[in-house]
Parts: C-alpha cells; sequence; structure tokens
C-alpha cells in the first residue's frame, strides 16, 4: 500500500486527535509524520508505536540548566513532550538561559522530526542525543544524523535530550534526496494492517449522518438533471 | 491596527495604504468578491500565451454517443501534461451535483507526462470511480463533471441539423458540463503538491488544477461537436466561434471548499496582501492618460454587459445583482459627464472612494476588479507572490506580554462578540462519516460538536485570553504551553496573524448567521470564478474560463483580454 506524504500528514492528524491529543499536538504529529515518511523511516511503525502508547501523564522536573520530563509508567509519549522539550530548549536560547530538556521517551526519532521542523526558521541550532550519545544536529532545519538513521528510528523507550547548540554543523547535513524522490515519485510504502490502525484512530473524529444533516448538512438536495 | 504602505513597482512608496485587513477579511465584502487579472485562471491563461504553450488531441477513442475516452495533451516547452478524458452512459437519476454522487458523465485525470497504453487501461477502470480507486503520483488532478443535459442536447440536436444554438439559452447555462469536485495534493494517492511545486509553468497556487479544467473546457467543446456530427451528418455545422468561446466549464461547490481558507492562513493572506496591494497600486497611479480612461470606459461597458447577462434565482444574490446593475448605470452617467476627466490628480483612487463612499460592496469590490485590470504593468509581478510553502509561525520564546498583546490586537474583533449568545456558538463544521466531507451541524440540536473541526477562532481566542489573563507576562510561550497544551492551535495562529494580518477572516465561522457561501465566493474568485449562482447558503454553481481564447486563439494579439466575459462583447 502507498500513501501520498499528504495523506499521511493528514491521517496521522486526525489519528492523533481521535487518541486523545490537543489540536496543536495533533498538527505537530501529522508535520512530524509526514517529514519522516518521506525521508524513507518506516512511518507506519513509528506512529503506530507512538499513538499505541497509553497516555502517561508526566511531570516536569527543573535542576539547573536542565528539565527533565518523567512519568511514572516508564517512557513519556514524545507525541505529547517532545514538541514542549524543542519549545523549551529553542526559547530558552532565545531567552538567553541556555536549558537542555530531557525524558525517556517512547519513539525517539519522532523527536528528532520535532526538532528539525522547530528549528526551521528559529535560527536556533539544536542537538539531540540518545542514551547519553549525540544522535542529531539541526540547523535551520536540517538534520545531520550521528547515529544511523535506522538505528535511531528502532529504538524505543530511550533517553533523549535536546538542547540549543553551541557550534553544531561540523558536519554535511543529511539531504535524503533519493528517499524524497521515491516518497513523491512512487508514494509511501506503508503495511496495510498497521496503516488501518492508525486509520482506525482518525476515524473516530468523523461524524456519522442522520436524517438532518442529509438534508441540510451540505445544503444541497437537487438532482441535477436541468 | 495600522495599515500598510507598500512600494509600487518602481520602488516609489505608494500614495494610497492597503486597505486594512478589518476592512477586507469579512464575510460580507470576501462574499462580494469578483475574479481579478491576479486570479488563477487568468493568471494561467497569460502564462500559456506568453510561453507558446501548444495542446493537441492524441488519441480520441468516442462512439457515436461521445463514450469512450480522449486524451488532450499540452507542450509547456520543458514537460508535457495530459488529460485523460473518460464519458460513459449515466442514467439520469444517477445525476447529482453532489459530492455524495458516485458516478458521473465524464471524468478526468490530469497526468505527468504523456500516459502509455497501460496507463490509460489502468486509468479507465480507475479514475471513472473517483475516490473509490487509488491512484499513483503520474497522476496530478482527479476531477469529474456532469452534463446540463438540456442545454447539452439543445446543442446537440441544433449543431446536427446544420443550425446554431438559442442564444438565450447560450447565455443563460454557459457551459455544457458542471465539474462536481476537482482533487489535487496527494488525494487518493495522487501527486503531492511537493512533486511539482518546483516546476515553473505549475508553481502558482492551484495551477494544475487550473489547467485541468482548461483542458477539460476543451474536451466539454469537443464532445459535443462529435456527437453532433455523427448524428447529423452531413448537415452537421460546427459551432460558432464567439459561441463557443462563451462557453465555460461549469462548477458545483459546496461546504468541502469553505474550511481551506481558515486553514492555510499564510496563502491565504499572500493571496490577499497580492489583491489589495494591486488595488493600492492602481488607486496610486498619478493620472489617467487618455489612453487609460478609454481603457478605463471599454472595461466598463463589457462589465456592465457581464453583469446584465448574470441571472440568478437566489433572492438574496438576485437583489445585489439588480442594486450592482443600478449602480453601474449611475457610474456611467457620471463618467460620460466628464467627472473623470476633471479629476487629473490620483483620479482611480477618487473613483474608487466614490465607490467606498456611495455604493454597494458588491460594486466597490467590481471597482476593485475594473482597477487593477487597468493597471497591469503595476500589478502583474504581483500574481508571482501568492504561493505559500509555509503554513503557520510559532515563536515559542516570546514573553506572554507580547502574546497577550498581540493577540488583543489582532482578535479584536473577536473580543466584540458575546459567545454567551447560543446564537453565536450555534453551527459546529464536521467531517463526515459517509463521504469524509467537511458539514455544517447545529450544536444544540446534532451529535458529534465534540468532534468539530477547528474553525471556532473566535471561541477560542477567548478561551486564550481568559488563560493568559492569569499568567505571569515574563513566562515564556514554550512555558506556558508546557501547562497549558490545549492552546498550542490557537497560539500559533495568533503568532501566524501577527505576522501575516490577512491571515484571519475577521467573523465568526460557528455563527447562527455564517453564511458559507461568502467563504465559498471568496476562494472561487481567486480562483477566476464568474456568475456565481447560489443554490442555498452552502453551495454555488459557478462558470470557470467563460470567454477564454480557444488553444488555437492563445497566440493572437490580445488573446488574455477576456475579463468580464459577454454572449455579445
Amino acid at each position: 500500500m502507498r500513501l501520498s506524504l499528504n495523506e499521511i500528514e493528514v491521517t496521522v492528524r486526525k489519528a492523533a486527535l481521535g487518541s486523545g491529543l490537543p489540536l496543536g499536538l495533533a498538527e505537530d504529529a501529522g508535520a512530524a509524520a509526514a517529514w519522516l515518511a518521506a525521508r524513507g523511516f518506516p512511518v507506519a511503525e513509528l506512529i503506530g508505536a507512538a499513538l499505541g502508547t497509553p497516555a502517561a501523564e508526566s511531570r516536569m522536573q527543573r535542576s539547573g540548566g536542565m528539565i527533565r520530563f518523567l512519568s511514572e509508567e516508564g517512557a513519556c509519549s514524545v507525541l505529547r513532550v517532545g514538541p514542549s522539550a524543542c519549545d523549551l530548549a529553542l526559547a530558552s536560547q532565545a531567552l538567553g538561559a541556555a536549558t537542555a530538556v530531557e525524558a525517556v521517551m517512547d519513539v525517539p526519532v519522532l523527536a528528532v522530526a520535532q526538532a528539525v521542523l522547530a528549528s526551521a526558521g528559529s535560527g536556533v541550532p539544536l542537538t539531540i542525543a540518545t542514551g547519553g550519545r549525540p544522535a542529531v544536529e539541526v540547523v535551520e532545519g536540517a538534520p545531520t544524523f550521528l547515529l544511523e538513521p535506522s538505528a535511531l528510528a528502532a529504538l524505543r523507550a530511550e533517553r533523549v535530550r535536546i538542547a540549543a547548540a553551541e557550534a553544531p554543523g561540523r558536519h554535511p547535513p543529511q539531504s535524503f534526496r533519493a528517499e524524497q524522490e521515491a516518497a513523491l515519485g512512487e508514494g509511501v510504502p506503508v503495511d496495510p494492517d498497521r496503516w488501518r490502525s492508525i486509520q482506525g484512530l482518525a476515524d473516530r473524529m468523523l461524524v456519522p449522518a442522520t436524517a438532518h444533516s442529509h438534508e441540510r448538512g451540505a445544503g444541497a438536495g437537487l438532482i441535477d438533471s436541468d | 491596527m495600522t495599515t500598510q504602505r507598500v512600494p509600487d513597482p518602481g520602488g516609489a512608496a505608494l500614495r494610497v495604504p492597503l486597505r486594512p485587513p478589518e476592512q477586507v477579511m469579512r464575510l460580507e465584502r470576501m462574499g462580494s468578491f469578483f475574479p481579478t487579472r491576479l486570479s488563477f485562471m487568468p493568471t494561467l491563461v497569460r502564462q500559456i500565451c506568453a510561453e507558446g504553450w501548444r495542446f493537441d488531441r492524441p488519441e480520441v477513442a468516442l462512439d457515436e454517443n461521445g463514450w469512450g475516452h480522449a486524451v488532450y495533451r499540452v507542450d509547456c516547452g520543458s514537460r508535457r501534461y495530459s488529460l485523460i478524458a473518460f464519458s460513459q452512459a449515466l442514467e439520469p437519476e444517477r445525476r447529482t451535483d453532489r459530492v455524495i454522487a458516485e458516478a458521473w458523465d465524464a471524468s478526468f485525470v490530469l497526468f505527468d507526462g504523456t500516459p502509455t497504453a497501460e496507463d490509460i487501461a489502468r486509468l479507465s477502470t480507475a479514475v471513472p470511480n473517483q475516490e473509490a480507486a487509488r491512484y499513483r503520483p503520474t497522476e496530478l488532478v482527479l476531477s469529474r463533471a456532469n452534463k446540463s443535459v438540456r442545454f447539452f442536447e439543445h446543442m446537440v440536436e441544433r449543431l446536427a441539423s446544420g443550425r446554431q444554438p438559442d442564444p438565450s439559452l447560450l447565455g443563460g447555462v454557459g457551459y455544457l458540463m458542471r465539474t462536481t469536485a476537482v482533487y489535487g495534493n496527494g488525494k487518493f494517492g495522487i501527486a503531492d503538491r511537493a512533486r511539482i511545486a518546483d516546476r515553473p509553468e505549475l508553481a502558482g497556487p492551484f495551477r494544475a488544477e487550473m489547467l485541468t479544467i482548461y483542458l477539460i473546457r476543451c474536451f466539454t467543446l469537443d464532445l459535443v461537436e462529435h456527437v453532433a456530427r455523427h448524428r447529423g451528418g452531413s448537415r452537421f455545422a460546427p459551432l460558432d466561434r464567439g459561441f463557443k468561446r462563451y462557453l465555460g466549464i461549469g462548477n458545483a461547490t459546496g461546504l468541502g471548499m469553505a474550511p481551506f481558507l481558515a486553514s492555510h492562513p499564510i496563502l491565504i493572506h499572500n493571496w490577499m496582501l497580492a489583491r489589495e496591494t494591486a488595488l493600492a497600486r492602481s488607486r496610486s497611479a498619478p493620472v489617467a492618460d487618455q489612453g487609460r480612461r478609454a481603457r478605463f470606459h471599454a472595461l466598463l461597458e463589457r462589465a456592465i454587459r457581464h453583469i446584465g447577462e448574470w441571472r440568478v434565482e437566489d433572492a438574496r444574490q438576485s437583489q445585489r445583482i439588480a442594486v450592482l446593475r443600478g449602480e453601474l448605470d449611475t457610474l456611467r452617467q457620471r463618467l460620460g459627464r466628464g467627472s473623470l476627466e476633471r479629476d487629473s490628480e490620483m483620479p482611480w483612487d477618487r473613483l474608487y472612494r466614490l465607490a467606498e463612499r456611495e455604493w454597494s460592496v458588491e460594486m466597490q469590490e467590481l471597482m476593485v476588479s475594473l482597477l487593477i485590470e487597468l493597471h497591469p504593468e503595476r500589478v502583474d509581478d504581483l500574481s508571482a507572490t501568492m504561493a505559500s510553502h509555509a503554513e503557520t509561525c510559532f515563536a515559542p520564546g516570546m514573553r506572554l506580554a507580547e502574546l497577550r498583546a498581540l493577540l488583543h490586537d489582532r482578535y479584536r474583533w473577536a473580543f466584540t462578540l458575546d459567545l454567551e449568545d447560543p446564537e453565536q456558538r450555534r453551527l459546529f463544521w464536521y467531517t463526515s462519516e459517509e463521504k469524509l466531507e467537511p458539514r455544517l451541524g447545529d450544536r444544540f440540536q446534532e451529535p458529534g460538536a465534540e468532534r468539530e473541526m477547528p474553525l471556532a477562532v473566535a471561541v477560542d481566542a477567548q478561551a486564550l485570553a481568559r488563560a493568559l489573563a492569569t499568567a505571569s507576562d515574563t513566562e515564556s510561550v514554550a512555558e506556558f504551553l508546557l501547562r497549558r497544551p490545549e492552546f498550542r492551535s490557537i497560539v500559533r495562529r495568533v503568532q501566524t496573524v501577527g505576522r501575516h494580518p490577512y491571515a484571519e477572516i475577521y467573523d465568526n465561522l460557528v455563527a447562527a448567521r455564517c453564511l458559507p457561501i461568502d467563504l465559498l465566493r471568496c476562494k472561487l474568485s481567486f480562483f477566476g470564478a464568474s456568475k456565481f449562482d447560489p443554490k442555498s447558503d452552502r453551495w454555488t454553481r459557478i462558470t470557470l474560463y467563460q470567454g477564454a481564447p480557444l488553444p488555437d486563439e492563445l497566440d493572437r494579439p490580445g488573446a488574455s483580454d477576456w475579463c468580464f466575459p459577454s454572449l455579445d462583447p
């Protein structure tokens, strides 16, 4: 089964809404999914894993220049804490108090996509570390993977640290040109069963028809044989 | 809010400011827009003419009833695109313009390149099923259309017997087929917009869709002659060229299109900013020389004939058209008395201000289109500014004091609404399970409001203001959203509107008195649609490419001058 990037973004956004995420986070989830899909990552598997995580409560702990998200039930949902982690790292740099944000996240590579999208246009470089090792540097939305992308995609429930960077960019960013051309030229392959699960969550946002909606919902009722 | 002053093409500051968003971005005004020369269809036609695109029809496989398929190809120089049109028999009871239809007289796909026989075979089983099938990225746009049955048959009967159609019928309908949907950007597996966005020939907004509709028009004109030729044999007469040029493509548009304006804020800002900048540049022209005055008189006469042929059944629009005709007549009388000649200083600004002072909103917006049309050298460069690659802006480092000030400045209109009044919240927009299309429901009478689409912007803005009221001025947006993630989307929207003032509609889209038809007309005017024919407050018929040059006329001088078409040009 092959999908367009737009189908992936829209469906993941709706699936995130259907799973209970607020709209803004759902929008970020859709954008991150499309970004990963365009670069050859197994998007249905990643999003399925992220949306399949129970919505565990997380709390925040500050310590000096570090903010930690902690969850009583193990990993934090990257779809919930990832955008805020990126926000805080970017905001702290903008406000002159560089802060690193750390959490054990259920699907770490989604945090990479979130960081890439968040950094675009901000002018603030970001670094992402996983399991204590530098993993990705991001400058103006262009990522340099210091770990194999496939290895990053395989990580689950791993410690992720996001911080504004002092002087990244020592390595050229990956263009993912071949993967992007394949996505736009052939569509994105997804596992049908996994995608069906995501679609099922998206379908929770649909409203069933009623007699009133048939009569009035779209505002038309004509047979147009004139 | 301060109005914007922008430079004219020469770089000098304009003498007339842009109309402010508070004036422009109101539903009543947006629902009075007419197409301008910056609209996407005239822009495409100008590009086709300027670059000498070539059209041919490499394959026609239609039987005597016009059923089968045909391929229309356009060569843009660097690339080719092909419209594959499929035509089939359709029982009258299955013919409906509503999106819930499952079969159509004709279906279309714009193909990237020249299709092979295998492509056509594959698409012949998919395209007639439209949304029920899956497509590949070689397919760029998907569409379908129904015949205007009585008019199509009238036309066939007349041409088959060597006669021309009844002009009054031709003027009343104006098209042979109506499209009921035009899908692009990744729907059902077709190409993402990103695949074609960097191609110069398809770089403008909805450019591939506009090209598709132009080619569909070519197909409908050929189809009616094809059927008539088979029926009439030696008695057949081809359709008069003037009549042929007058025929456009109909379209039935409903709620599916309406949320677009709210969900693409930066794109809408770019469209509006280009239009308002074009108006300000036109109003700023210091003098009106004799040639320009003569051109204005000619355009005005065209507009008068065009509006004279605009007939609808809808009571509200009929009344507006009647008023507009009277105002056009008054304008003609005043110009006849030489008022334009006497206004030596910034005459076009005076004319616009006269409209704003004395005439209806519909007349004011018609004046906008006339003035923009009058100054191609001052406005045409703006068409290149109307696309957008970004959807929103977001600044997590912004202090809440700044966010609060921005909210209260840009959303002042929202704070004037009494949202305790149920009528201000009565509607909710949702996606229907049945057809996956936007619909409008009554929040207090129908189920599903908890799944509403995010178009209750005024409600969200007021809720954000309440939350910000108890937050610290020095807190950052990032910290605030960590505590209150439910406001992430509206914060992003407020910040986006802060940088893009025409990005927001300054009206409540969930109020009982909201008329979605106004949203539709605004968007369709940017496409270049004319003859708005509302069928309810939620859907409208329109005409596309009426008066546009035919493919074999595109290299003629003046071919791209086709605004305000009429049957008797």
